[in-house]
C-alpha cells in the first residue's frame, strides 16, 4: 500500500517512447515488404506443376511457421556470425523478420491463387494471353484485393512480433521499457503506460488500413 | 558429439528448462481453453452488459503482444497485487498467468467464432421440438462447435508452446535460457540455438499432425453419428 | 465446294483410360453455323475446348483456316506447339464459357480492351473504340464502365461475346452460352448470337437449346457417348431424327419440331 505513483519518468520519456513504437512499426513494415515480396515468388513456386518446388516451399513454410521466432532471432543474430555472416542488429532481426513473414505470405497468397476459378484463367487464355500476362493482369490483381484485408491483419501481427527485438536490445519500445525499468523500477507507471501504448497503436494502425482497403476494394 | 556431451553435462538444467517450459504452457492452454469456452458463451449467449468486461479484456489483449503481456503481467500485474493485497507472483506464476491470459483471450474468439457460425434457426428449432436452452447446447450446438474449433484450436497450442521461449525473459529457467547458459559456457550459439531450434520445430510439427488427424478423426465420427 | 474453315481429321480425346470421344471427324466451313447437341457426358464440350486447345488430345488433326492447330510433327513424333504458339493460335478462335468468367476486377469495356491491347498489340485509343462498338452492338453501351459483379447474368454474357467478338476470330464457340442464365435473360443473349449468325460470323454452339438450334443452325451434329451418331440439316435431325437414340434424346426435351 505504500507504492507512491510518480509519473514523471514517462512525462520526460513519451516522446521517445512514440518514437520508438514508429520505429517498431518500421521494421514491421519493411519486414512485410520484403516479406510479400518473397512469399508471392515462394507462392507462384507453389502453384506451378514441379513437385520438388512444391515441396521445397513447403518445408521452407513448415520450419519458419513452427519454429519460435524468438529462437530464429538468436540463430540469425548469435548463431549465423560463428559462420562469418554478421549483421547489426537492425538488419539482422528485419531480416529474420520478413523470412518469417514470407512463410505466412506465401500461404496467404497461394490460397488466393487457388482461389480463382478456372473459367478466368481460361478466358485469359482464350483471348490469346500468353502465361505471363495472364499472371500480371488477371491473376495478381484479383488476388491483391481477396488477400488485402488478411495483409493488413498480418501487419499488425508483425508490428506486435517486433517487441521480440527487445531481446537482442534493438532500441524499440519494449526494449526501452526494460531499459526504463531497470533504471527507475517505476514498473507501475511504466508497463501500463507501454501496454496502453501498443493497445492504441495496433487499432490506430487497424482503422487506418481499414481506410486504405476502403479505397481498394 | 561433443554438442549432446555438452548438453548432457548441464542436465539439470536442461530438465528443469523442460519442466518449466512444459508445465506452464500446458497451464496456459488447459486453462485458457476453459476460460476461453466459458467467455466464448458469454459474448455469444449473454445480455450485453455482462458482454462488456469480457470484450475489453478480449480486445486488449489483442493490442498487445505476447512479450509485452509478459512484462505487463510480471511488473504491473505484481505491482498492483502487491498495492491492493501485499503480495506478489514470483516470476513462473507470473510467466503462466500471462500466457494464460493470452491464451484464454484467443480461446474467446475462437469459440465465440464457432457458436454464431451456427444458424440462429437451429436454435428456434431445438425450442420447437421443446429443448431446453443447456440441453440445445450441448446436444446441437457444442458438437458442431467443437468440430470447427479443433483446427485453429490446434494451431492456438502451438503458438503457446512458442510462446513459452518468450518466458526466459523475466529470467524464467526455460529451454531456451538454458540454451543461453550453454551457448554461454561452450561457445558454438549456431549450433546450440539450430538443436533447439529443431526440437521445437518437431515438436510443433507433430502437434500439427496429430491435430490433423485428429480433426480428421472428429469428422469422421461426426458424419457416422448422422 | 471451297476448302472447309475448321476441319477434324479423325480426332481422338482421352483421360487415363476413359475415351472422351473417338475418331471425330467433321468439317466446317465458312459462315456456317453449327450445332452440337447431346446428353451431358457425351464429349460435346470438351470437343469444343479442344478447339480453342483448352483441352489436349491424343489423336488427330484440328486444322483451321488451312493450318493444323495444338501439335505439330517434330522428328516424325507430334508434339504440342510451343506456348506462345498455342496463344497465338487460340487467339483465331473465341470463345464465350457458361459461367461467363469476365474478369471480375475489370469493367466490361476493360474485359473487352485487355485481348486488343496484349494479344494483338493494338493501341489503347484503338482498342477502347473497337470495344465501344461492340458493347454497343450487344446493346451495352450504357453498362460499359461497370464491373461484372453490378451486370446481371444476361449483360455479363454479353460482355464475353463482345469480348470473344471483338478479337475478330475466325470462328465462334460457344459452350451452353445460356445454360447458367435465368429464364428470362436467356433471350437477350440468343438475340445476340442470333445477329452473330445473320452477320455471317461462323459459329459452333454447343446448345440444350433445341428449338433456338433448330432455327439458327445450317448444321446439327449429335453427339452420342464420345461418337458422332447423328449428323445434318435442322430438318433431318429434328424432324426426321434418323435413329433411335436421338429420338430418346430429344424426347427429353418438350420441343423437338419448331413448335
Amino acid at each position: 500500500m505504500n507504492y507512491v505513483f510518480n509519473w514523471t519518468v514517462i512525462e520526460k520519456n513519451i516522446g521517445a517512447m512514440i518514437e520508438a513504437l514508429g520505429f517498431g512499426l518500421l521494421m514491421a513494415v519493411v519486414a512485410i515488404a520484403a516479406g510479400s515480396v518473397i512469399g508471392l515468388l515462394l507462392a507462384f513456386l507453389a502453384v506451378s506443376k514441379s513437385k520438388a518446388a512444391k515441396r521445397a516451399v513447403q518445408l521452407f513454410v513448415t520450419i519458419f511457421r513452427n519454429t519460435p521466432i524468438l529462437i530464429l532471432v538468436f540463430i540469425a543474430y548469435f548463431g549465423l556470425p560463428t559462420i562469418g555472416i554478421t549483421l547489426s542488429k537492425v538488419p539482422s532481426f528485419v531480416v529474420t523478420l520478413a523470412l518469417y513473414s514470407s512463410a505466412y505470405m506465401e500461404e496467404v497468397f497461394r490460397a488466393g491463387l487457388e482461389a480463382i476459378p478456372k473459367g478466368i484463367i481460361e478466358a485469359g487464355q482464350a483471348i490469346g494471353l500468353t502465361r505471363w500476362t495472364i499472371r500480371v493482369t488477371i491473376e495478381l490483381p484479383i488476388m491483391f484485393k481477396k488477400v488485402l484485408p488478411s495483409m493488413g491483419n498480418y501487419l499488425i501481427s508483425l508490428f506486435k512480433d517486433t517487441s521480440i527485438a527487445s531481446s537482442i536490445t534493438v532500441g524499440e519500445l519494449t526494449y526501452l521499457s526494460k531499459c526504463l525499468t531497470t533504471q527507475t523500477f517505476r514498473v507501475f507507471e511504466i508497463w501500463l503506460t507501454t501496454g496502453a501504448l501498443y493497445v492504441v497503436a495496433c487499432y490506430l494502425i487497424a482503422f487506418i488500413l481499414r481506410r486504405i482497403e476502403k479505397r481498394f476494394v | 558429439m561433443i554438442y549432446f556431451q555438452n548438453i548432457y553435462n548441464l542436465r539439470d538444467n536442461v530438465i528443469t528448462g523442460f519442466l518449466n517450459t512444459f508445465s506452464i504452457a500446458l497451464i496456459a492452454i488447459i486453462l485458457g481453453t476453459l476460460i476461453g469456452i466459458i467467455f466464448g458463451m458469454v459474448l455469444t449467449y449473454a445480455k450485453k452488459p455482462v458482454q462488456w468486461p469480457i470484450r475489453i479484456y478480449v480486445d486488449i489483449m489483442r493490442g498487445l503482444p505476447v512479450l509485452v503481456t509478459v512484462f505487463v503481467v510480471y511488473y504491473f500485474l505484481n505491482s498492483v497485487l502487491n498495492m491492493l493485497f501485499g503480495f506478489q507472483m514470483d516470476a513462473n506464476t507470473s510467466g503462466a498467468v500471462a500466457l494464460t491470459l493470452f491464451s484464454a483471450a484467443q480461446m474467446t474468439e475462437l469459440t465465440r467464432g464457432a457458436l454464431q457460425s451456427i444458424p440462429a434457426g437451429q436454435i428456434e428449432a431445438g425450442r420447437a421440438i421443446g429443448l431446453t436452452f443447456p440441453q440445445i447446447f450441448v446436444k446441437i450446438l457444442l458438437p458442431q462447435a467443437v468440430v470447427q474449433m479443433i483446427p485453429p484450436w490446434i494451431n492456438s497450442a502451438t503458438e503457446m508452446i512458442k510462446a513459452s521461449t518468450l518466458l526466459g525473459m523475466i529470467g524464467i529457467v526455460d529451454l531456451l535460457l538454458v540454451t543461453r547458459q550453454i551457448v554461454a559456457k561452450y561457445n558454438d550459439a549456431l549450433v546450440y540455438y539450430v538443436i533447439i531450434g529443431c526440437f521445437y520445430f518437431i515438436l510443433n510439427t507433430l502437434i500439427e499432425f496429430f491435430g490433423k488427424r485428429l480433426s480428421k478423426r472428429v469428422n469422421y465420427l461426426e458424419k457416422a453419428a448422422r | 465446294m471451297s476448302e472447309a474453315l475448321l476441319k477434324f481429321e479423325n480426332v481422338s480425346k482421352s483421360y487415363g483410360d476413359f475415351n472422351v470421344f473417338t475418331d471425330i471427324s467433321l468439317e466446317v466451313h465458312e459462315k456456317e453455323v453449327v450445332s452440337i447437341i447431346g446428353s451431358s457426358g457425351s464429349g460435346k464440350t470438351t470437343l469444343l475446348r479442344c478447339i480453342n486447345l483448352l483441352e489436349p488430345f491424343q489423336a488427330g488433326k484440328i486444322i483451321l483456316d488451312g493450318q493444323e492447330i495444338g501439335y505439330h510433327e517434330v522428328n516424325g513424333k507430334r508434339k504440342r506447339v510451343s506456348e506462345k504458339e498455342i496463344a497465338k493460335q487460340r487467339a483465331m478462335t473465341g470463345m464465350v464459357f457458361q459461367q461467363f468468367n469476365l474478369f471480375p476486377h475489370m469493367t466490361a469495356k476493360k474485359n473487352v480492351m485487355l485481348g486488343l491491347t496484349h494479344t494483338k498489340k493494338m493501341p489503347v485509343a484503338e482498342a477502347e473504340k473497337l470495344a465501344e462498338k461492340w458493347l454497343s452492338a450487344v446493346g451495352l453501351q450504357d453498362k460499359m464502365d461497370n464491373l461484372p459483379g453490378q451486370l446481371s447474368g444476361g449483360q455479363q454474357q454479353r460482355v464475353a461475346i463482345a469480348r470473344a467478338v471483338a478479337m475478330s476470330p475466325k470462328i465462334l464457340l460457344f459452350d451452353e452460352a445460356t445454360s447458367a442464365l435465368d429464364p428470362e435473360l436467356v433471350g437477350e443473349v440468343l438475340n445476340v448470337i442470333r445477329n452473330l449468325a445473320k452477320e455471317g460470323a461462323t459459329m459452333i454452339l454447343v446448345t440444350h437449346e433445341m428449338r433456338f438450334a433448330y432455327e439458327v443452325s445450317d448444321k446439327v451434329i449429335f453427339m452420342d457417348s464420345g461418337k458422332i451418331a447423328a449428323m445434318g440439316t435442322p430438318k433431318e435431325i429434328f424432324e426426321e431424327r434418323p435413329t433411335e437414340r436421338l429420338r430418346e434424346f430429344l424426347a427429353t426435351f418438350n420441343t423437338g419440331k419448331a413448335e
